[in-house]
């Protein structure tokens, strides 16, 4: 698909077309995701890599698949670490990819005045929390990678953000970039007032929703995350979350049914039960992690 | 060499040759369970193990014993059963019972997050149509290698027959064209499709 991008770019530069047209590249590459597939050259590369270190203890070598309570904790498809070396592989296979898409940039003398952003899908849980999957609300899952070049915008780049931001955002940010009108019914903000200036303010939380997906063994949920706290409430009975990511960055102490976690709880349950924003005079719920 | 006078039959019921407790044709199963269910114990126990090297020995030791019990335990089972006087149906009902155990395991896991009708239809998974299709070969495979054994041990029967051969072609077949069919992809997304218009989109 790099391939694909980069011919389009071309013709899009090419001579005898008048000037040079603006484009839009959406570049979504299916690496990171079972089978696991690295291109020829790449696959292999990490077949003698230790990864035993990357992994959770508890992270079972032989069995991919067994992670506890997994739909699929029966089937057993060959060895975790293989498929790990596997998944790093098709990251590698991508960096190269997106490293060969930023030199066309850089070679057509483009990267001065084109936006990239890079962003991913939601992450694999890769054993953390006995959970092999995507879909549980941990932060391993919720919580992405993005990084934007934006010439022009970023008065220091290389700078980080510390707001919190959402892929609905995306859209909205590159209307206002390409200076179209961002219509009003959109869900997301647009990022270019946090790309301008580091202090500007973002979203003080985020509602969280998923709805249960046949076979796989999460259930229905909502939730909100704040700076400071993550609660959600399960259906099927599970005991619904409540984490001080501040204090607990790991999420390994459920504070639901605490002390410190039934003095939180109303205001959190208030803000998901009514999709409030919450209240700006309590600064500690909406601390920055 | 004079024919033998001994009538043929494939199925007779070896119980009328190896007289002994209906019980008795239980033992295999009841093993293969034992080891599986312990195997399965140590497999998750393990994890409490601080020292690596022993976690991981014992996780891969007890999985893979986990793996053959479920992989390879019909044919043991119906190898076994039948020496023991199992009639057919038993036979068939023994070798199928710890993968449809293995199976009811996971649609228990399920209903952490699905209404239960819904579980009851990961039961018609791919994967399960993969093991019914061992558990076949492997009951086919198990009956002539019973009977090949008997024939040895001094019994008069013949060891090849039409049922266990039919049981094993099928097998082979059906996997075979789950296989070819996109390797069981093609069949996981029809069987999504049932899911969808049983259940609806699952929201």
């Amino acid at each position: 698909v790099t391939d694909y991008a980069i011919e389009f770019m071309r013709q899009n530069l090419a001579p005898g077309q008048g000037r040079a047209r603006p484009f839009c590249v959406y570049l979504s590459h299916r690496a990171g995701h079972p089978p696991f597939q690295a291109p020829e050259g790449i696959a292999g590369l990490y077949d003698d890599a230790d990864v035993e270190a990357l992994l959770p203890a508890h992270v079972d070598p032989w069995w991919y698949g067994k992670a506890n309570r997994n739909a699929f904790e029966g089937v057993m498809m060959g060895s975790y670490y293989d498929q790990y070396r596997k998944y790093c592989e098709t990251l590698t296979a991508m960096d190269r990819d997106i490293v060969r898409l930023l030199e066309f940039l850089d070679r057509e003398n483009l990267a001065h005045n084109t936006v990239v952003i890079y962003m991913s899908d939601n992450g694999m849980q890769w054993g953390t929390h006995d959970r092999h999957g995507i879909r549980e609300p941990y932060e391993e899952s919720i919580r992405l990678p993005l990084l934007i070049h934006a010439p022009g915008l970023v008065p220091r780049p290389g700078e980080r953000r510390p707001q919190m931001v959402l892929n609905t955002d995306i859209a909205p940010t590159l209307l206002e970039m390409a200076g179209i009108p961002i219509l009003p019914e959109m869900d997301g903000q647009s990022l270019v007032p946090i790309l301008r200036d580091p202090d500007s303010p973002g979203r003080s939380s985020f509602r969280l929703d998923f709805w249960r997906y046949f076979p796989e063994n999460t259930p229905s949920y909502t939730g909100v995350r704040t700076g400071q706290y993550k609660y959600v409430e399960f259906e099927r009975g599970r005991r619904p979350w409540l984490f001080d990511l501040v204090q607990d960055p790991q999420e390994q102490v459920n504070l639901y049914d605490t002390a410190q976690g039934r003095q939180i709880l109303p205001h959190l349950k208030g803000m998901l039960l009514n999709h409030e924003q919450p209240d700006s005079s309590l600064g500690w719920l909406s601390q920055r992690p | 060499m004079p024919p033998d006078p001994t009538p043929v039959r494939n199925d007779a019921p070896s119980s009328a040759r190896n007289p002994g407790p209906p019980l008795a044709a239980l033992a295999p199963f009841l093993s293969v369970l034992f080891v599986a269910l312990a195997s399965y114990l140590l497999y998750y126990g393990s994890r409490r193990i601080e020292n690596r090297f022993l976690h991981h020995s014992l996780a891969a030791s007890s999985g893979l014993i986990y793996f053959g019990c479920i992989v390879l335990g019909p044919l043991y089972i119906t190898t076994a059963s039948y020496l023991r006087g199992a009639s057919p149906g038993r036979r068939i009902l023994l070798a199928s019972l710890l993968p449809f155990l293995w199976i009811s395991k996971d649609v228990l896991v399920l209903t952490a997050s699905h209404p239960f009708v819904e579980c009851l239809y990961w039961y018609l998974n791919p994967l399960s149509a993969w093991m019914v299709c061992l558990v076949a070969i492997e009951i086919g495979v198990g009956t002539l290698l019973a009977r090949y054994l008997l024939k040895r041990r001094g019994q008069s029967l013949q060891v090849i027959s039409p049922a266990p051969v039919a049981a094993i072609l099928v097998g082979l077949a059906v996997s075979g064209a789950i296989l070819a069919w996109g390797q069981g992809e093609n069949l996981f997304s029809v069987y999504l499709d049932g899911y969808r218009l049983l259940f609806g989109s699952g929201l």
